[in-house]
């Protein structure tokens, strides 16, 4: 069987020299005659090409390069340089105080931090930070991001988001050279701005040319896996739970995404007191796996 | 951000193989000779080990700033925040290098784990790997990516070698063997064996020989 596949595959190959100069029995127009069977040869072998070409056109008639998919696959892998791993967003301590215990809790939870946290203020300020960085604004683009940065109350919360931020930037600017990226990384530097997670996550996306939409679904995205995996980290799930609640938040991610439409920066707000307080008493905490 | 590079050492290994106790013990000698050193320790579950070079060292003998000695916890993760995702201890060590130019060096602290830990290049200039004889004479033998490429090889607790019927012959002709020209050095950090070998050979091959910066601040 292998021996009939290699010799078909040799067929085809002879076949396809067909009409060029590799060599004097098939160079049609060299003066060399050919005979029937290879004319029949040649034109099944156009044929086949030309339904193969039919073939890759049907099944992807409207591919392009895979758009901005790419960008924001490697902005969102968990390979990706920002040190996200190390945080729990307070679900540590809700766990090992067996406030939170089941798979559950850590939806609700993650539900709750999305409506009320996460969606009205990060991926506001990153949809605000986006549109400046489109305009551009720099200026604004520094209002939006110490509005978002003083709205993390937790010291250690904002310290992560800030380092994130920071060096989701540095990576990003590595491989992309954008000048309104430059510009904000420029105003980090002098202290003009943070360099806060979601306004740095903004300007790298329009910088790659990532569409707004997706840029806040990989910030809502690295949030829901972040807190997922910090639960399979610290055993309160399993890994098949962990993907099963990642699905069921996409109707809470897709939401927040719809409320960012029409907001601007000084429309954030958020309102998790208890989730705050909890991640207060984080920060106290001596032994611990998380950063937050 | 636009500070200048201290050079840095990371220092990783198995849990309990004694990297926080090297720590207590060179930091000393390095002072001794003038050089001055910031400690990032990552954490794996507590701050437990921060906490106490920051008593031992800090607090109690004033070889360096309580703030100097810093706790990072990694998330259940130490291999990752050393070599794939380094990302969070870089942030620390620039906020360091922003307000302490004036230090000779920083020392990161790998979380306890495997023989396969690596430090990413872009976090720690100079690598030791420390094992000890406790945990068999094979350790030197079986390899792994932190035994073999580390600038130096550390085999601790050498004191414990006939309790725990260690060969140390064995753990040198297997050093010796798999790591080549790379050094190694057996200590006792219990008793300083080994110590002054380990500063001798971070002021060489990390600082080149450079005197200290208090040093050379002095002359100017």
């Amino acid at each position: 069987m292998l021996e009939q596949m290699y010799m078909a595959t040799n067929d085809i190959r002879a076949a396809r020299n067909l009409g060029t100069s590799n060599g004097p029995h098939h160079n049609i127009g060299n003066g060399y005659k050919c005979d029937d069977n290879d004319v029949d040869l040649k034109r099944d072998i156009k044929e086949e090409e030309e339904e193969e070409s039919a073939r890759s056109v049907d099944r992807n008639p409207t591919y392009d390069g895979g758009s901005d998919d790419l960008d924001a696959l490697q902005l969102s892998d968990s390979l990706f340089p920002t040190g996200m791993f190390a945080a729990s967003s307070g679900l540590e301590l809700m766990f090992t105080e067996v406030m939170l215990t089941t798979a559950k809790d850590l939806f609700l939870l993650c539900k709750n931090m999305i409506e009320r946290q996460v969606g009205p203020s990060d991926c506001v300020a990153l949809a605000s930070a986006y549109e400046s960085a489109t305009c551009p604004d720099t200026k604004n683009i520094e209002e939006i991001d110490l509005i978002c940065c003083s709205m993390k109350t937790v010291q250690e919360v904002r310290e992560a988001s800030v380092r994130s931020g920071v060096q989701l930037c540095r990576c990003v600017a590595t491989f992309c050279n954008d000048v309104i990226l430059t510009r904000y990384q420029d105003c980090i530097a002098r202290g003009a701005a943070s360099g806060v997670y979601p306004i740095s996550l903004g300007v790298c996306c329009r910088a790659l040319g990532i569409r707004r939409e997706k840029a806040l679904h990989i910030l809502l995205y690295g949030f829901v896996a972040g807190m997922t995996g910090a639960a399979l980290r610290l055993g309160m799930i399993q890994h098949l739970e962990a993907q099963k609640i990642i699905h069921d938040l996409k109707p809470t991610m897709r939401e927040a995404v719809r409320y960012c439409a029409d907001k601007n920066g000084s429309e954030m707000w958020q309102f998790c007191p208890h989730a705050e307080i909890l991640q207060m008493a984080h920060e106290r905490t001596d032994s611990k796996m998380f950063i937050t | 951000m636009t500070a200048e590079r201290i050079p840095r050492i990371g220092i990783g290994g198995p849990v309990g193989s004694g990297k926080s106790m090297l720590i207590e013990r060179v930091v000393p000698v390095l002072a001794g000779r003038g050089y001055s050193v910031s400690i990032i320790s990552n954490d794996v579950i507590s701050k437990e080990d921060a906490d106490r070079m920051r008593t031992n060292l800090a607090t109690r003998r004033g070889l360096l700033p309580e703030n100097l000695v810093i706790g990072l916890a990694t998330g259940g993760c130490p291999h990752t925040a050393i070599r794939e995702d380094p990302s969070m201890n870089i942030s620390v060590i620039e906020e360091i290098e922003e307000k302490h130019p004036e230090l000779d060096m920083i020392i990161v602290e790998s979380g306890g784990d495997n023989i396969t830990t690596t430090f990413s290049p872009l976090l720690a200039d100079y690598f030791i790997y420390i094992i000890d004889v406790a945990g068999g004479d094979k350790y030197p033998r079986k390899g792994g990516l932190g035994i073999k490429s580390c600038d130096l090889l550390v085999i601790n607790k050498t004191d414990l070698a006939p309790m725990v019927g260690a060969d140390l012959q064995i753990m040198k002709r297997d050093a010796l063997r798999v790591r080549g020209d790379k050094p190694f050095v057996f200590v006792n950090c219990k008793t300083d064996d080994g110590i002054p070998e380990v500063a001798d050979r971070i002021v060489a091959d990390l600082l080149f020989d450079a005197l200290p910066k208090s040093a050379l601040r002095g002359r100017d």
